[in-house]
């Protein structure tokens, strides 16, 4: 992942933060998706053990 | 073919294709000159808007269905269309101000598109509330339905009454060469694989719930 | 019976009711004109010129006084039990929706006319010649208004709890009518407001589909 990010940073013209936003913005789609896919388990476990 | 079957298929899909997708972006992907990197969150936020208008539209469809035809299936299939369209949702409002930020200097500015992907969120999370607040009622199913027919009607007004309202219009003008048009082709599908995935499991995940449950009446 | 007849009839019997018992319609105007000094404080009018800067807020006023009001309409008759005497009637049960909208309209309409006195006594508000369009515009904006209002509160009539997401489920529904209404507000006292406003047409193309589409749903809202 940092020799990818590594990669961009040389080509990136703009302020080297962009990269960080970049990695933040892919990081929050993650984090969104893993939070729900927990939120499904626990409503598995919740149900099985009714 | 049964439900676990194609479960496994489309999230065997969703992983290669977002996996191929998210290598595009990284490493395939030109860096975009006006914006720099963070442009790229374009790739998945942009289908991200596309798969949630998509899924709530057939949430609409399907909450029709269900008024017509009283069959609790539809209750679910609308339900879990909402459910994972207000998912992909959140992730349009979340990456469009980390993409503002950086490209833009300010967390939230009132861009027309993104304004009303807010206006969108509000509606539906009131319908995840109702549905939380009624969820012993015996009509609660039909109650929602009714909101998220509303909701959807107002999509297209809410465009409009934004659109004209908007007076900070972004120069979003960004010139997609070739290798982009690949990248965002790719990441298109697999988000749409991934919106597929997430919606059969969440669908499998609330036919689990039935049947543990006794009466057989969803809980929302 | 005739459709009209009963619609009529919900109609003269809720207003009766309302105008007796009155805790609804007291509480929800008073709340309004409350909400109106509070904007006085909050703005300090002797600097801010109301013309200009109210249009939006008059109608934030209406539309947090008017869920007060319409968010309760269903749910008297719901522990009355009369609602279920009602659904017992022969006629379409679009013409309950439609005796409680009317009863709705033309206490939001009411609500309006003393907002704007209040304004214009306590705030220096001064439509002027602009009155006739502002008129006409708020009146537009509230027939859409009180179509969703009324059909929400059949919806949560049942719902544990229903008066307090009231606002929540009806408010973002309504923001285009919302900004229409501000623009066209503050159109109407700028003087520039014509029968061909693209605001206006917006507001009825909203009325004309949300009153249809409430006189279609407001079966399932209320079925048992």
């Amino acid at each position: 992942m940092s020799a990818a990010l590594a990669m961009v940073q040389e080509v990136a013209i703009k302020t080297p933060d962009t990269v960080g936003y970049l990695k933040f913005g892919y990081l929050a789609i993650g984090a969104i998706l893993a939070a729900y896919l927990v939120f499904l388990w626990m409503r598995v476990r919740k149900a099985r053990h009714s | 073919m049964d439900l676990r079957a194609w479960n496994r298929l489309l999230w065997g899909l969703a992983v290669v294709l977002n996996a191929v997708a998210l290598y595009m972006v990284f490493f395939y992907a030109p860096v975009e000159i006006q914006m720099g990197a963070v442009q790229k969150i374009f790739y998945y936020h942009v289908p991200s808007a596309s798969s949630a208008y998509v899924l709530l539209f057939l949430a609409f469809v399907f909450s029709i269905l269900y008024l017509w035809r009283e069959d609790p299936t539809y209750d679910l299939l609308a339900y879990t269309t909402a459910e994972v369209g207000f998912v992909f949702l959140t992730i349009v409002l979340v990456t469009g101000p980390v993409w503002g930020r950086s490209a833009w200097g300010k967390w939230w500015v009132w861009e027309p598109r993104l304004t009303s992907a807010l206006i969108l969120w509000l509606m539906y999370s009131a319908y995840f509330l109702l549905r939380l607040f009624s969820r012993h009622e015996a009509r609660s199913a039909r109650v929602a339905a009714v909101v998220a027919i509303i909701a959807f009607f107002d999509v297209p007004i809410v465009h409009k009454a934004i659109e004209w309202w908007g007076s900070v219009v972004h120069p979003k003008k960004v010139v997609l060469e070739p290798p982009m048009l690949r990248t965002f082709f790719v990441s298109m599908v697999a988000v749409f694989a991934l919106a597929a995935a997430l919606t059969l499991t969440r669908y499998m995940v609330g036919k689990a719930e039935e049947r543990h449950l006794t009466g057989g009446e969803v809980a929302p | 019976m005739s459709y009209l007849r009963v619609v009529a009839l919900i109609f003269t019997k809720d207003f009766k009711e309302e105008l007796r018992r009155k805790e609804n319609v007291l509480s929800a105007l008073l709340f309004a004109f409350l909400s109106l000094v509070l904007f006085a404080f909050a703005l300090d009018p002797t600097r801010v010129d109301l013309n200009q800067t109210g249009s939006g807020l008059l109608w934030l006023i209406v539309l947090f006084a008017g869920s007060l009001f319409m968010g309760a309409s269903f749910r008297k008759e719901m522990e009355n039990g009369t609602l279920q005497a009602l659904l017992l009637t022969p006629t379409d049960r679009s013409a309950i929706f439609l005796g409680k909208f009317l009863v709705n309209l033309v206490f939001l309409l009411f609500l309006e006319a003393l907002l704007l006195f209040f304004a214009f006594l306590l705030l220096n508000f001064r439509p002027g010649p602009a009155l006739g369009p502002l008129a006409l515009s708020w009146i537009a904006v509230t027939v859409g208004y009180a179509a969703l209002g009324t059909l929400f509160s059949a919806l949560i009539a049942n719902v544990h709890g229903g008066q307090v997401i009231y606002p929540i489920l009806l408010f973002p529904v309504l923001i285009p009518l919302f900004i229409a209404a501000a623009t066209l507000t503050q159109d109407a006292l700028a003087g520039t407001l014509t029968l061909g406003s693209q605001w206006l047409r917006l507001v009825a193309l909203f009325d004309t589909l949300f009153v249809t589409a409430s006189l279609f749903l407001f079966e399932y809202a209320v079925e048992e």
